[in-house]
């Protein structure tokens, strides 16, 4: 990276971790230190939860689907805001009156310690282990991308973030995310100056748009009703919903955001933050790979987009192939580049005949290039065993160090961090929350002054820091970690919801009701997942939810007949 | 279950239409766009 570059790396870190640590002195009681004493407005919370959600993976994988797929993973987000809706008139207020400093605390006064103990462990598990991959994910890209040791770049992200989390606390968290949240825009606004400005100045933004719009890109919606297509509007709405649901009403990372906040009106504003923001702000991301994919069209495109995996074909056993796939690929573009700059000028001159056939011709070229690169692909994945290889994540970051101007591609690493470091330090807060208030005060040590609660507080940050970084470090030899990590997180969350439901949805659930219905809950997603594992991942949450809802009902009725209870309406 | 004492909120009835129409406003611009590039 040039001087200039780091430099812009350097101020961004500077400017966050010192932000950070003159929170130190407004976090010196555990109600300020995990919930800011309840004070925080809510465009601050609300951009919180946006930054919590939004991590790196978010910026560089969903900026490679856009390059590979188009917009069509925007429909992922549409329960989003039905969902913000629902959570506006549920849990908010529920939790906000209860006084509660975890969601899993709240299932004690609803339910009894076991199921609060039970839900808050699975969160440490889910969350600590998924924390070391939101670490873990950029830092490989980075390394491969700028050439830096891994481990090195894990710390480089894990370390500040842990130290100013465990010293500021969530007040710490929340004003850095707010200013995380500005780097990560204008990081995404200028890649869009620079995409759109790096066309050639005979094809106008409008026609490049066509050209990718051709390949069917720009379509975002697909109304077919299919479990086992991921990415469509119903599985987007309904298996979303539930997702939505679970991930801002039951995760405590996300729930301890609004707790933040100064009332239920504002806590409520916060999610509608989201509500109104959120998919527009996803369509824009995944524009900015559709952009991308323009701008290759005219500029020379690398056959595979990790660097390192170019090198070791290069210079390993199937180097010929290799080189005879690159040659094709030399072609198959330049042939793609003369039919695009066709297109273009066909539908600058409005010849609506020469405007197909040039489509048709480019359309032709286009599939030639994906083809060569999916052969490409199949070399990696034959030469180096690893079957699930793909280089969509590495598209954006080559683009930024390939094209983006210096102080820019600063700029750019800056987000890519800040998304990182915005998840991170919530996820680290909210690891340490439940740690010392579901199990270490709840069960270990009930009566203790505030002082020493604080010092535990810092401390558990601190260690699920290292733990992140540990994991991080070990996930980033293992790609199936990341899957398993990925998978536990499914079982858990629709089953979680369910939970949930029992809890303020029914009156007649019990505490056995709602144990049981979460073990059951797991095991019918467990089932789903290895026994149809054709069927979309998103579906998982409903099967969660319905099934912890019906047996903890059902369970929890049967209950009450044993024990000669009077029946409650629901 | 327990009883926290009620805080006074505002009714959320408003805000649902909002958000809901602006959602059904970006979906169709985003199915305008799909179609209006592909042509």
């Amino acid at each position: 990276m040039h001087p200039i570059d780091w430099a812009v790396v350097g101020a961004y870190l500077v400017w966050v971790i010192y932000d950070g640590l003159k929170r130190t002195r407004q976090s010196n009681r555990v109600e300020g230190y995990f919930l800011a004493n309840r004070s925080l407005p809510w465009w601050a919370v609300g951009l919180s939860v946006m930054a919590t959600q939004m991590s790196a993976i978010t910026l560089v994988g969903t900026t490679g689907q856009g390059y590979a797929d188009g917009l069509r993973f925007v429909q992922f987000y549409f329960g989003l805001p039905l969902a913000m809706l629902i959570l506006g008139v549920t849990v908010v207020p529920f939790f906000h009156r209860a006084r509660v400093f975890t969601a899993y605390e709240y299932l004690e006064r609803r339910f009894d310690v076991k199921t609060r103990t039970l839900t808050s462990m699975l969160f440490l598990l889910s969350r600590g282990m998924s924390c070391g991959v939101v670490i873990a994910a950029p830092a490989v890209i980075l390394s491969i991308i700028l050439g830096w040791n891994l481990t090195l770049t894990v710390l480089f992200i894990g370390l500040p973030t842990a130290l100013y989390t465990m010293l500021g606390g969530v007040q710490a968290v929340t004003w850095t995310d707010v200013k995380q949240m500005a780097v990560i825009v204008l990081g995404v606004g200028a890649a869009i100056a620079v995409l759109v400005l790096g066309l050639p100045a005979e094809v106008s933004l409008p026609e490049a748009l066509h050209i990718a719009g051709s390949t069917g890109r720009l379509q975002s919606l697909d109304f077919r009703f299919s479990l086992t297509e991921t990415y469509t509007f119903w599985s987007g709405l309904l298996g979303g919903l539930f997702l939505m649901l679970s991930y801002f009403g039951c995760d405590q990372s996300q729930v301890q955001r609004y707790l933040t906040a100064r009332s239920i009106d504002e806590g409520r504003s916060s999610l509608m933050m989201s509500a109104y923001v959120k998919i527009p702000l996803q369509a824009i991301i995944l524009l900015v790979g559709v952009l991308v994919f323009a701008f290759y069209l005219f500029a020379p495109s690398p056959m595979l987009f990790n660097p390192k995996h170019e090198q070791q074909m290069r210079s390993g056993p199937a180097a010929a192939a290799y080189a005879a796939l690159e040659t094709r690929f030399e072609a198959a573009v330049a042939t793609r580049e003369q039919a695009a700059r066709a297109a273009a000028g066909a539908r600058r001159q409005g010849d609506l005949a020469a405007i197909e056939a040039t489509a048709r011709a480019f359309g032709g070229a286009d599939r030639e290039v994906a083809q060569v690169r999916s052969e490409a692909v199949a070399l990696v994945r034959g030469s180096t065993g690893d079957l699930a290889y793909t280089d969509v994540n590495y598209v954006f970051p080559t683009f930024i160090v390939s094209w983006m101007p210096v102080g820019l591609v600063g700029l750019l690493i800056a987000a890519i961090i800040a998304a990182a470091m915005s998840t991170i330090a919530s996820e680290l807060n909210s690891l340490a929350t439940a740690s010392v208030i579901d199990i270490y005060r709840r069960l270990l040590r009930p009566t203790a002054p505030d002082a020493h609660y604080l010092a535990v507080s810092r401390f558990a940050t601190g260690f699920w820091g290292l733990v992140a970084c540990g994991v991080a470090v070990y996930a980033s030899t293992l790609g199936s970690l990341i899957e398993v990590v990925n998978r536990f997180g499914s079982f858990f969350y629709g089953s979680l919801l369910g939970v949930f439901v029992l809890a303020i949805g029914t009156r007649s659930a019990t505490g056995t009701g709602a144990f049981i219905g979460l073990i059951c809950g797991m095991g019918a997603v467990a089932y789903v997942a290895f026994q149809h594992p054709a069927i979309s991942f998103l579906w998982h949450n409903v099967v969660g939810a319905v099934v912890v809802t019906m047996v903890g009902l059902a369970i929890s009725l049967a209950e009450r007949r044993l024990a000669g209870d009077p029946p409650r309406r629901d | 279950m327990t009883s926290p004492p009620p805080e006074p909120t505002r009714p959320i009835g408003a805000t649902a239409v909002r958000v809901i129409a602006i959602e059904i406003l970006v979906i169709v611009l985003l199915w305008w766009a799909g179609a209006h590039f592909a042509a």
